[in-house]
């Protein structure tokens, strides 16, 4: 029963991956083989939001590393259980917001009227002509530093603990982090600037609430609605989007080594060293610390500052805004379930091993490589794409079929090939810490190649299995462009993000300030939960306990 | 089978049936959330589907109110700020064979003219637009105008003397506003329609020198009109051409800023206009609308008096266009220039042009 079950549940999984990565990259092909049109855009001006990305995108890198490194350092060095799990949590929490509450949060500040605010803006030259793109990038940062501090902390546990122990030998904790463990983690650290890089080049929600215009993603959210009329519309934009592609391409090769080196880590399910160094004083932790949290609640801050000082009362600007997005809550939340289900379903049609058969180990790695190929696609190029083949009269001419319109099949496609991405590379990794001599008995004992999933594999894999499904619904809650690109007619109220991210552009707003506040709040919940589900002592516990049994 | 009872690990309060009961729910309860096509519902007609490029603040509250009302669903879709009413105007045509939309209601009326020049729109003549005057009605029904927004200069009487205001729209590339101008990216929204305007004021050689005075004086782009005034707000620029809602907004939350209204004379001087741009929301019927009966309930609604007063007194402060509702209501819109919107919006494919070639080259 339990293997029908899974057998079904890799059926679905494989036509969800076809339904949305696989469109996405057959349409854009089928119509590019067209031909591309024509680029009504001057080649300067391509070429000056080319530049202005990449600066953006590099400075957004920078401040991230700059703050993940802290973080990273107190997250290896916490003496304490409660420690790692708390720093753990305030370092999951930024991941699972929407990145437009930290712009939000930062456009407060920025146009305050309090004069100590005045003042320190002034000072630090906040509101100084031109540095736009540096908010920008800075608010980027305060998004994603997560990634390359959970790299970090990962990677340090693996092949930088014992070069910062004995750097520790003549150096201070803090100078043998910085110069022993630091450099022999270069490949990790490349990967998660990487990844950091790309996720700012894409993002079109931040620039624009922190007025810097002339980004290649914004410019694309608005190529993406004059394109519109055209048949060949993602042909047309992936003509306007090639060299941020090719250069996003290079990127990806780029962290390929970084990565390869993590995959290989999961493989070594006994290693893993906390690195902690008795003689760090606990003062530079408690530093670390509170960076990682000012980061991470100052929207909080901010808002409740903010709504204190404003024009209606704080109950009010609640109601207020729960009244504004009802209608969307039910729908985005039936999209996240539903995004949730479906990424549950695709990353376990990538899981094999080594008994299995030539033809599916292939299309497990033809299927992580769709999902990778479109985890990199700009938003507008997913939306326009799925748009194009399923609101297609000649594809889907009856109303019997008629999946854009009166269901969420397009906005939910919209959303697994954004981040389906994440349980897909997690189940990809863990399956290898599974270990092999444990499937072979199962196989030896008669059971089947999928019974041997259901019964040997998925109880190692399930917690992280649904700790990157629940990831996928959190992004899903907070994803904004693709989501609107694709809001089915006749179905749902729409999606909530957008409406909050069209209440942002507003500025200063009680009733928006309580919106962000409302988008912020399932982050701590799931955070925890996560960490629940995925907290390391646990599933080496697991681990351990079935190597001792099989041992015994 | 027997030896894989052994790798079970310990159980805890989770285990992967949960798991596996976790994903069925979500399944269950995805399939429970798709409604059926309107085809097969047994009210079809009680739903309608607008397409809305009016700022989701201050519609969708007129929406909520309808559906109250009336007791018919309305599926409202808007558009971002970014593509402000271009993207849903593109989408309309687009849609053109097997329309999806039953209502357009936009933010301005460059759009739907265009939108009735290509035959998407279908006449229908609202009963409680009686007393609107002919000229914010189409003479063939296609469309009822309402609710004037003003095309103004926003700035910051702390920082800026009144001397330094320009007195009309060409003084924008005199070298003292050097770096000092802002404006919503010029192929979307009023920002788009204001440009068409000009241009058919002006004429092309008049409109090319604008546009290159324009680019000379390194004018800031904004995504919207709400954005370039928080540019304003944020000193990055010291003016600001914006519409009068986004003003309001600003000076409510307690923002320094004010606007004045600059006359549209040609830069050379040769064509003298005075007053600036007054635009209005519009109304349509969407030909081939699946619910028209619903559809002609919501535009009914949406051109009554009643919301022209509501939009009056929202935070969008839109002027009435009902002279009656006007006088009653004590609303001005100053400087008010009758031009000929249906002259702005035939040339909006080649401001178009001239914007992407010469402006933002």
């Amino acid at each position: 029963m339990l293997s029908i079950a899974v057998r079904l549940t890799r059926y679905a999984g494989w036509f969800a991956l076809l339904a949305s990565s696989g469109v996405i990259v057959v349409t854009i092909v089928w119509q590019s083989i067209d031909g591309f049109g024509a680029v009504d855009m001057p080649t300067a001006r391509l070429r000056r939001l080319f530049v202005n990305t990449i600066w953006m995108s590099a400075c957004a890198t920078v401040m991230a590393l700059g703050l993940a490194i802290p973080a990273a350092f107190a997250l290896v060095q916490a003496r304490r259980e409660w420690q790692r799990q708390c720093l753990l949590v305030l370092t999951i929490i930024p991941l699972m917001t929407m990145p437009s509450v930290f712009a939000y949060a930062w456009l407060l500040l920025a146009t305050s009227s309090h004069p100590l605010i005045q003042q320190l803006t002034r000072l630090v030259g906040w509101n100084s002509p031109g540095a736009e793109p540096f908010h920008a990038a800075w608010v980027l940062a305060t998004w994603l530093w997560p990634i390359p501090a959970l790299i970090m902390a990962v990677s340090f546990k693996h092949i930088g603990a014992a070069t910062y122990r004995l750097a520790c030998v003549d150096a201070s904790a803090v100078r043998a982090f910085f110069f022993g463990a630091l450099p022999v983690m270069r490949a990790p650290l490349i990967a998660a600037c990487a990844i950091v890089f790309i996720l700012a080049a894409i993002d079109s929600t931040v620039p624009p609430l922190m007025l810097s215009f002339d980004v290649w993603a914004v410019e694309m959210v608005a190529q993406a609605g004059m394109a519109r009329h055209d048949a060949r519309a993602s042909a047309h934009l992936l003509l306007m989007e090639w060299p941020m592609l090719v250069m996003l391409a290079l990127f990806v090769l780029s962290a390929m080594p970084g990565i390869r080196q993590m995959a290989a880590w999961a493989d070594d399910v006994g290693a893993g060293d906390t690195g902690l160094n008795p003689k760090t004083a606990s003062w530079v932790w408690g530093v670390a610390l509170i960076l990682v949290a000012a980061v991470t609640v100052f929207p909080i801050v901010v808002f409740v500052t903010t709504m204190a000082s404003g024009r209606y009362p704080p109950a009010e600007s609640f109601q207020r805004a729960f009244d504004a997005v009802r209608s969307q809550g039910s729908s985005t939340l039936i999209v996240m379930l539903a995004a949730a289900a479906c990424a549950l379903a695709v990353s376990l049609t990538v899981v094999d091993g080594p008994g299995w058969p030539r033809p599916l180990r292939i299309a497990g790695v033809i299927a992580v490589g769709l999902v990778l190929t479109t985890a990199v696609l700009p938003p507008p190029l997913i939306g326009t794409a799925l748009i194009s083949f399923y609101a297609d009269e000649n594809i889907s001419p009856s109303d019997r079929w008629n999946l854009y319109e009166n269901t969420p099949t397009v906005w939910v496609a919209a959303m697994l090939a954004r981040f389906v991405f994440i349980p897909v590379c997690i189940m990809r990794l863990l399956n290898r810490r599974v270990p092999q001599d444990v499937v072979d008995q199962a196989r030896a004992d008669g059971a089947s190649r999928i019974q041997s999933l259901a019964c040997a594999r998925l109880p190692m894999l399930w917690r992280s299995w649904l700790a990157g499904a629940m990831l996928v619904a959190c992004l899903t809650l907070s994803e904004v462009v693709a989501s609107e690109l694709v809001q089915p007619p006749q179905w749902g109220g729409g999606s909530l993000a957008v409406q909050v991210d069209g209440f942002m552009h507003y500025g200063r707003h009680n009733q928006t300030i309580a919106m962000g506040m409302m988008m912020m709040a399932p982050a701590v919940p799931a955070a925890v939960l996560m960490l629940s589900l995925v907290g390391l002592p646990d599933r080496r516990r697991i681990i351990r306990a079935a190597r001792d049994k099989k041992a015994l | 089978m027997v030896g894989i009872a052994v790798v079970i690990p310990p159980r805890r309060s989770w285990n992967w049936r949960r798991a596996c009961a976790f994903a069925l729910l979500c399944v269950v309860s995805t399939v429970c959330g798709c409604k059926k096509s309107p085809s097969d519902e047994p009210a079809a007609e009680q739903s309608v589907v607008i397409y809305c490029s009016v700022d989701t603040a201050f519609a969708k509250p007129i929406l909520d109110d309808f559906e109250r009302r009336k007791g018919i669903k309305v599926h409202a879709r808007f558009d971002t700020e970014a593509g402000k009413t271009t993207g849903l105007v593109n989408k309309l045509l687009v849609e053109r064979t097997s329309p999806r939309a039953d209502v357009w209601w936009s933010s301005e009326i460059f759009g739907t003219l265009q939108l009735a020049r290509e035959g998407i729109l279908t006449a229908y003549r609202p009963g409680t637009a009686k007393d609107i005057p002919d000229r914010y009605k189409d003479a063939d029904g296609l469309w009822t105008a309402f609710g004037l927004r003003g095309r103004v200069v926003a700035y910051d009487p702390k920082r800026t003397r009144p001397e330094d205001l320009p007195r009309r729209w060409a003084d924008f590339t005199d070298p003292q506003y050097k770096g000092r101008f802002a404006m919503a990216d010029p192929r979307f929204g009023t920002t788009r329609g204001h440009m068409a305007t000009l241009l058919s004021l002006w004429g092309r050689d008049a409109m090319v020198r604008f546009h290159e005075g324009l680019r000379k004086n390194e004018f800031r782009r904004a995504d919207g009109n709400s954005h370039a005034v928080l540019m304003l707000t944020r000193g990055v620029v010291d003016f600001v051409a914006t519409d009068t809602d986004d003003v309001i907004v600003a000076r409510r939350r307690g923002d320094s800023v004010a606007m004045i209204y600059p006359d549209m004379d040609s830069p050379d001087g040769e064509r003298r206009v005075s007053g600036t741009l007054w635009i209005p929301c519009s109304v349509a019927m969407v030909k081939g609308a699946s619910h028209p009966s619903a559809a002609e309930e919501l535009i009914d609604h949406l051109v009554s008096r009643l919301i022209e007063r509501k939009l009056y007194a929202s935070d969008s402060k839109n002027v009435p266009v009902r002279p009656m509702l006007r006088a009653e209501l004590d609303a001005i819109a100053v400087g008010e220039s009758h031009v000929d919107y249906s002259a702005a919006a035939a040339v909006l494919e080649q401001s178009d042009k001239l914007v992407t070639d010469v402006l933002l080259r």
